[in-house]
């Protein structure tokens, strides 16, 4: 497994310049967001999660 | 002059968000009995069902209050909804459908979803879905191989479920009806992410969805149950596991999405949009979900959020009900001290995160309880459970995302990688 140790906000910052320019079009664990999928899921409380 | 932390966090309070998901206990009973469920024993044990004057209440006030989000999604959880039959719901969907074109026909869409254990689902459940198919969803819990599924999900007799609920998706999948899976991950599971993995892969095209929950409490006598900041490289080598296999998957020409990493990869879209709210101001937004118990009691803030906890925080032994729906208008609710209260409460909670956390921008936010209930104070930073929960699947999510940038993208961008870098916290 190879990780970067760069900071998060470093690792942040990239990944979302990525996203923005569309390099992460291929990337295939996750469905590149659309505008319209900005808007996050809502928050799930200690009493369970969906 | 600088502000104390609470005068900050009530010039942050923020308003209040659109209702977009509402939450209805239909019934508090379960036929089930798993081992990590959050809610009481005698509350799943107790046969009730929420009386269609309570729907009719509530909705005509929430149709009425101008404060319902274009799109509202109304979801049956806590408890087993199919422990009452599909008459009750076609019952109650008519209703809200017919309430929502006499009150807001012009401005409000609603989308209607049940969550369910699986067990009882059976023919008659079959053409219920399918009668609603167009505006109502399935969910199915369901832990994935059976060793992993049987391990918690038991009946009151503490026999296993894992055949019935592979049934109940059989005749959904032979029905044509698709489901999301939701599947709760254990210490068990971290041990077997190729099996978990694989279980739900090989059901995808009968699958709307695929999501994983860690549970929402790290501390349980069970140590399957558990976990603490010393299992951050588990959970991570976990989440990194699994995203290796939706790129092998990928790289052999298939797909199969699991939600919580387009969902994290929508926060680092969302995380600096200049003007917009924050995604963590966003997901637990007061008012944004709504719950209502089956006897009426009404809770903001976090989807699925009981009474029951933090029952003496505000003084009325009710948790963090902001009332009755029978005893209290919504609107007074929306308007009342309590909700500001609380509100101030989260925004102090809020401007502590922001104050010290890198994964601010990139969090959803959802633990102010946590720390209350760890530390006995809203003003806290992290918790184990946003630990597990957050930072490490977002350092699992980035340290993919760098790698396949560094491997796939050819250009002045790429990255050096050093390969004995080894995740450190």
């Amino acid at each position: 497994m190879t990780v970067q140790t760069n900071s998060t906000l470093d690792k942040i910052a990239r990944a979302e310049a990525a996203l923005k320019s569309g390099l992460l079009t291929n990337y295939a664990p996750a469905k590149p967001p659309t505008p319209a999928d900005k808007k996050t899921p809502s928050s799930w409380g200690p009493a369970m999660r969906v | 002059m600088l502000k104390s932390n609470r005068e900050q966090a009530l010039l942050a309070g923020g308003s209040l968000s659109p209702v977009q998901l509402v939450v209805l206990q239909g019934t508090s009973f379960c036929n089930l009995n798993c081992k990590y469920c959050d809610l009481s024993d005698e509350s799943r044990r107790t046969k009730s069902a929420m009386e269609p004057r309570l729907i009719e209440r509530l909705f005509t006030e929430l149709f009425q209050s101008g404060r319902l989000a274009p799109v509202v999604t109304v979801v049956w959880h806590s408890g087993e909804p199919l422990t009452l039959p599909p008459s009750y719901y076609d019952n109650a969907i008519g209703l809200i459908l017919r309430l929502r074109d006499m009150l807001a026909a012009a401005n409000v869409s609603v989308r209607f979803a049940i969550q369910t254990n699986g067990v009882l689902i059976d023919d008659d459940w079959c053409r219920f879905f399918k009668r609603h198919e167009e505006r109502l969803h399935v969910g199915v819990s369901c832990d994935g191989p059976s060793d992993l599924h049987d391990s918690y999900r038991l009946n009151w007799n503490g026999r296993a479920t894992h055949l019935q609920t592979i049934r109940g998706m059989d005749l959904l999948s032979r029905s044509g009806i698709k489901y999301k899976i939701i599947a709760v991950v254990t210490r068990k599971t971290l041990r077997r992410p190729e099996a978990f993995y694989k279980f739900f892969f090989e059901r995808r095209e009968h699958l709307s969805g695929f999501h994983f929950n860690v549970l929402a409490d790290g501390r349980s006598p069970d140590p399957d149950l558990a976990y603490s900041a010393d299992d951050r490289l588990a959970y991570y080598s976990f989440y990194r596991r699994l995203l290796d296999l939706s790129r092998e998957t990928h790289n052999a020409g298939d797909e199969f999405e699991i939600l919580n990493f387009s969902h994290g990869t929508a926060r680092i879209l969302a995380s600096k949009d200049a003007g917009g709210p924050m995604c963590f101001d966003e997901a637990s937004a007061p008012l944004k979900s709504l719950n209502v118990d089956s006897r009426g009691n009404v809770t903001a803030f976090y989807a699925g959020l009981s009474i029951d906890v933090l029952r003496d925080e505000y003084g009325d032994g009710k948790g963090l009900s902001l009332g009755n729906i029978f005893e209290m208008p919504f609107e007074d609710m929306a308007r009342s001290k309590k909700l500001q209260r609380i509100m101030e409460d989260f925004a102090i909670s809020r401007r502590s995160c922001e104050a010290s956390c890198e994964y601010f921008s990139v969090c959803s936010g959802g633990f102010e309880i946590s720390k209350k209930q760890r530390f006995g104070t809203f003003e806290a930073a992290e918790t184990v459970e946003c630990l597990i929960h957050v930072k490490t699947l977002v350092d699992a999510l980035l340290d993919d995302i760098s790698a396949y940038l560094d491997f796939s993208v050819p250009n002045e961008n790429r990255h050096a990688l050093n390969p004995d870098d080894r995740y450190q916290p």
